[in-house]
């Protein structure tokens, strides 16, 4: 039997192709996703919602394909809120080579992990909003939500140009989050020539408000710029009702927050936030995701299962720009990248990932207006 | 197990095959290595003060945080870290002496209140003091000393300080000092007859502990690279106080045997995922009611059924 030479050639380049490539025929890798996150201690409430966005986000992506044909697999690693117990399940994670790292919230725990993924070259993209995670120049970190230094800002601008305010009293929480966005809003009022009368930190799970209100009074501040979680801005609220002052009152996101306007009954009326995205921002892909939520979880989401589902997506757009699914390239990949709901679903509200790893997506100056969260002017991204 | 001559031997072995284990191992067990020795050596601290003295301490946290503290403030002046080490020990050492006042007229429970205002005290300091602390944001990019700067170099140097600690405590426990201790722990007013220094044996108690929790805390810093109030607080002061009981209080291997406990049980229950901490919390339930005198307690009920019993001597004719 005589074989053509043509035929040998191209039988022979058939077996060199399947010989070199193996794995072309063979299913695709399923690329993992490290989620660490405080799903005890302290930061549980914060650090669940985290991992049940990013779980979400997992599912509708693997459902559409998951990231250039892989699908995406997380796992779970409990920080217990301690950066000590952080520091060994992101190691545990690295050990296993994960794809990304998508977490944790809480700054204690990002800046431990942060050292190691940087150092292994893997991409974490985290939920913490202290101004200071991206200014450390790691170029394997990225937030998902805007940071302090965004956020505060236009509350100062708000302040000066709407209040025509000359004095303020500030109140915050003394914990990371607190303390960060009271030494960023301190800076930008004496840059804006703000008079700051009173700086008072309070404590997480504080029960009243009473002395720090009296310094306030006693200080004739035109406005008061609170920083706090929900239950304590809550309580300070109707404390500051209940003296009858007539402070204007700005804040941070939990000011204008749906749980800090419920639990305060009223007393929130009138106060002033800017927000990046939550749950009540009226973008329609944004309240389907928190319906689809409560239906899956039994639970309402707030802004940390919205930045967890969102990570997800800037996954998927910096493995497209790159072209490949490769860990190594999507940090790069993802400096200085727009994401657009139309071609990532996921994002649900157009992204733009900033060159230091902060990102904007737009945020909403919001009034509370009859017990109601009423957005008073929408900053998209720029 | 009680006896710190005989199971000197088997601390050090132990030190060393966990050693040696962790050199062919991944970085996260090479880090659970370290953290075990670190809190090994502040629950070793702590069980001189209440296993061996019998007095008891909510304030061990805030030492380690004082070393810690010391180590991470000095090193970026060119301290050397033998002496931030040195320093750290020393300022708990008489933090402890200081604590110890109180202990000569209160025990019980109202000295663990008295240690508990302390720690929240010490917890306020480092939150507070942010002009020196960093407060809340906390000092990170803690420097580890040359030539220890890769995990497995760090993790040695964690366990050859808690071979030092392991043979200073040895050595200390079979000296006239130890006996006192316990002489203290068992009954004061007959150590008092006897001759012991109650006062000074009292305050040596918690100066000693606390020292060790210094050292523990000298080390902590450059291992974690981050340190921050909160890592200080009750918590830890709770987890170490845990570590000694579950191990068995007063006993030479319970730190030992209670800070493994701590470190790697809720590491090898992460794969029950959201049930992890609760299986941790109910096994450590069972193991005190079932044995209140820890793990040692356990091992050394063990032992003893293994050892054959005398055969009964026929009585001559």
């Amino acid at each position: 039997m005589r074989i053509s030479t043509t035929k040998l050639a191209i039988g022979c380049s058939l077996l060199a192709v399947l010989a070199a490539s193996p794995a072309a025929f063979a299913a695709k890798s399923v690329l993992e996703i490290a989620i660490p996150a405080e799903l005890s201690g302290s930061g549980a409430t914060v650090g669940v919602l985290w991992r049940d966005g990013v779980m979400m986000g997992i599912e509708d992506a693997n459902a559409k394909g998951g990231i250039r044909g892989h699908k995406l697999h997380g796992t779970a690693y409990d920080t217990q809120t301690n950066p000590a117990v952080s520091r060994a399940v992101i190691q545990k994670a690295l050990d296993g080579k994960p794809f990304a790292v998508l977490g944790p919230v809480y700054s204690g725990s990002v800046i431990v992990d942060e050292a190691l993924t940087q150092k292994a070259g893997i991409t974490e993209i985290m939920g913490g909003e202290a101004g200071n995670l991206t200014s450390q120049g790691d170029p394997t970190l990225f937030r998902t939500s805007l940071g302090q230094a965004q956020t505060i800002p236009p509350i100062i601008s708000y302040l000066k140009d709407k209040v025509h305010a000359k004095s303020v009293g500030a109140s915050y929480v003394n914990d990371d989050f607190g303390k960060a966005g009271n030494v960023l809003f301190l800076a930008d009022a004496k840059k804006a020539g703000l008079n700051v009368t009173t700086d008072i930190s309070s404590e997480a799970g504080q029960v009243t408000f009473q002395p720090d209100l009296l310094k306030m009074q006693a200080a004739k501040t035109d406005a008061v710029f609170l920083y706090d979680h929900e239950e304590e801005v809550a309580r300070f609220l109707k404390g500051f009702r209940q003296m009858g002052m007539k402070a204007a009152i700005v804040g941070g996101s939990t000011v204008a927050d749906a749980q800090a306007i419920k639990l305060s009954q009223g007393a929130a009326d009138g106060a002033v936030s800017f927000a990046g995205i939550g749950s009540s921002s009226p973008i329609p892909a944004i309240q389907s995701f928190v319906k689809r939520f409560e239906a899956k979880y039994k639970t309402h989401p707030d802004h940390n299962a919205i930045k967890g589902y969102m990570a997800v997506a800037m996954l998927q757009a910096a493995a497209d720009k790159e072209g490949k699914a490769d860990a190594k390239g999507l940090a790069a990949a993802l400096h200085g990248l727009m994401i657009t709901p139309d071609k990532y679903p996921l994002i649900m509200t157009p992204m733009k990932v900033l060159a230091n790893g902060d990102i904007d997506n737009g945020g909403y100056l919001i009034q509370v207006k009859g017990g109601k969260a009423v957005v008073l002017n929408y900053v998209g991204p720029k | 197990m009680n006896q710190p001559h005989r199971v000197l031997p088997l601390a050090l072995v132990l030190l060393l095959v966990a050693g040696l284990a962790g050199s062919v191992l991944k970085p996260y067990p090479i880090y659970l290595i370290s953290l075990w020795a670190v809190y090994t050596i502040s629950a070793i601290g702590l069980n001189l003060t209440l296993g061996f003295a019998g007095q008891i301490s909510l304030a061990q946290a805030s030492f380690v945080g004082f070393g810690a503290y010391a180590t991470a403030l000095l090193l970026p002046h060119g301290v050397p870290f033998g002496f931030t080490l040195v320093i750290g020990a020393a300022i708990s050492f008489i933090l402890g002496v200081l604590l110890g006042f109180p202990a000569l007229r209160v025990q019980g429970h109202y000295l663990a209140f008295v240690t508990l205002a302390l720690a929240t005290i010490a917890f306020l300091v480092f939150r507070n003091e942010s002009w020196l602390t960093h407060g809340t944001a906390g000092i990170d990019k803690i420097a580890r000393p040359i030539p220890f700067t890769s995990d497995v170099a760090y993790m040695w140097l964690c366990l050859a300080a808690l071979a030092v600690v392991t043979l200073g405590v040895w050595w200390l426990l079979r000296s006239p000092w130890g006996r006192a201790f316990l002489a203290l722990r068992e009954n004061p007013v007959r150590a008092a007859s006897l001759g012991v220094d109650v006062r000074t044996y009292t305050l040596l108690a918690f100066a000693i502990g606390a020292g060790l929790g210094g050292v523990s805390g000298a080390l902590f810093a450059p291992l974690g690279q981050y340190i921050e109030p909160s890592e200080f607080a009750l918590p830890l002061s709770f987890s170490l106080l845990l570590m000694v009981v579950v191990g068995g209080s007063g006993s030479f291997l319970g730190p030992f045997l209670g800070a493994m406990v701590s470190v790697a049980l809720p590491e090898v229950l992460r794969s029950f995922q959201d049930y992890y901490l609760l299986i941790y919390g109910v096994i450590v339930i069972l193991l005190l009611v079932f044995s209140p005198d820890g793990i040692v307690g356990i091992i050394a009920r063990g032992v003893a059924r293994l050892r054959p019993t005398d055969a009964p001597v026929e009585p001559k004719p």
